[in-house]
């Protein structure tokens, strides 16, 4: 057997997410297809864990018997790290909640898809292709991949105050290997990404903040729902969480920050806009602030978490416009 | 901005005819509460919602 010389690079690989019709059945080269403008990107291979059986008393070295791997638990994991563009934002957030008509309002009574079944239509699950990233040198794509999370973060002094989209997946499918290749896609880093110096409004609990640093995370759970031995452990479904919305504000600490860290309980509301990237949070509560003592001054750093307000479910947690 | 409500035939739609379809799964949700909703609607949801027009304040002769 000869050494092979295929070498895989990042700077080779061309992801896109397709969008699916089926739960259970790739995005086909004809599909809707939209190319991620990526940073960064990372995904687990085809590798299920590994369960073993208990010594036997009398016995000190581990069976060939007592090993199984775990196929039924086997997930992918992926991972995408794109520039913060209005289609980006706008495409993951429609993954995650189902919006992507630029004003992306996270309300309480979401998500309105909540069953996930293999072979039901369901245009929710997306596929996500790598071109040339396949160990056998072809494409490598991971079909019904369900978006677990969303962050959003620029910062003052970091990769220029570009905006930044780190969206991670899961899939309980076993990834493909072979030649996928979209007839046509939309590029989603055709366009300027929003950036921290372009910040206009800047307010927490109505307090003027000169923010350094900022991230907003959306994130869910979704597990694999049983395991279909007859073809390759793949799900009947999956199961998904509530949403749990938090975010960060590392800024100047002065007597602004003082009057935000109340401590009541009561929601807070948290207000950006660079005058088309809005973040609005109607009802946050800081967790834990913290000073840092900078030689460049002090700052703080003040962690939050977003709520809906009881009055309806149909309230809003966060709402994140781009246009 | 004109405002709507959903009919009861906004609430039979299929999830690729209904808002959804149009990339606002929150507006679907609010319709389905009954919420009132205020924002320009696909003119293929026109039949199923119904606008909800300000009350005109009554005359009243002096």
């Amino acid at each position: 057997m000869a050494l092979s010389s295929n070498i895989q690079t990042k700077s080779s690989v061309t992801c896109f997410i397709g969008t699916e019709v089926t739960m259970g059945t790739a995005t086909l080269a004809g599909g809707t297809w939209n190319k991620a403008p990526l940073m960064d990107f990372s995904f687990s291979d085809d590798s299920a864990g590994l369960t073993v059986a208990p010594f036997r008393t009398d016995s000190f070295g581990q069976p060939l018997s007592g090993g199984k791997h775990l196929n039924e638990d086997r997930v992918s994991e992926v991972s995408l790290t794109m520039k913060g563009t209005a289609a980006t934002i706008n495409r993951i957030c429609l993954a995650l909640f189902g919006d992507d008509d630029g004003t992306n309002d996270l309300i309480g009574s979401l998500p309105d898809v909540k069953q996930y079944k293999h072979g039901v239509a369901n245009a929710i699950p997306v596929t996500l292709l790598f071109d040339d990233a396949g160990m056998n040198g072809n494409d490598i794509y991971f079909t019904s991949c369900l978006c677990t999370s969303m962050e959003l973060s620029y910062g003052i002094d970091s990769d220029g105050g570009m905006l930044k989209c780190v969206a991670n997946f899961t899939t309980g499918y076993k990834p493909a290997q072979g030649t996928l290749t979209p007839d046509a896609s939309t590029d989603m880093g055709n366009a300027v990404a929003f950036n921290i110096h372009d910040l206009t409004t800047h307010t927490y609990d109505s307090q003027d903040l000169l923010i350094k640093d900022f991230s907003l995370s959306i994130s869910r759970s979704v597990t694999k729902a049983g395991a279909n031995p007859d073809s390759n452990y793949n799900p009947f479904g999956y199961a998904i969480g509530g949403y749990e919305v938090t975010g960060s504000i590392t800024c100047k600490r002065d007597e602004n920050v003082d009057g935000i860290l109340d401590n009541d309980s009561a929601g807070q509301v948290l207000a950006l806009s660079d005058g088309t990237f809005k973040i609005d949070a109607p009802k946050c509560m800081v967790d834990g602030a913290s000073p840092s003592f900078d030689d460049s001054g002090f700052s703080s750093s003040i962690p939050f978490r977003c709520f809906y307000d009881d009055a309806s479910i149909s309230n809003s947690i966060v709402k994140i416009t781009t246009a | 901005m004109p405002k709507y409500k959903a009919k009861k035939s906004y609430k039979e739609l299929l999830y690729s005819e209904n808002f959804c379809a149009y990339g606002s799964a929150s507006t679907h949700m609010k319709l389905m509460d009954d919420i009132v909703i205020e924002r320009d609607v696909p003119s293929a949801l026109l039949e199923h919602l119904t606008e909800v027009k300000p009350k005109e304040k009554k005359k009243v002769e002096k």
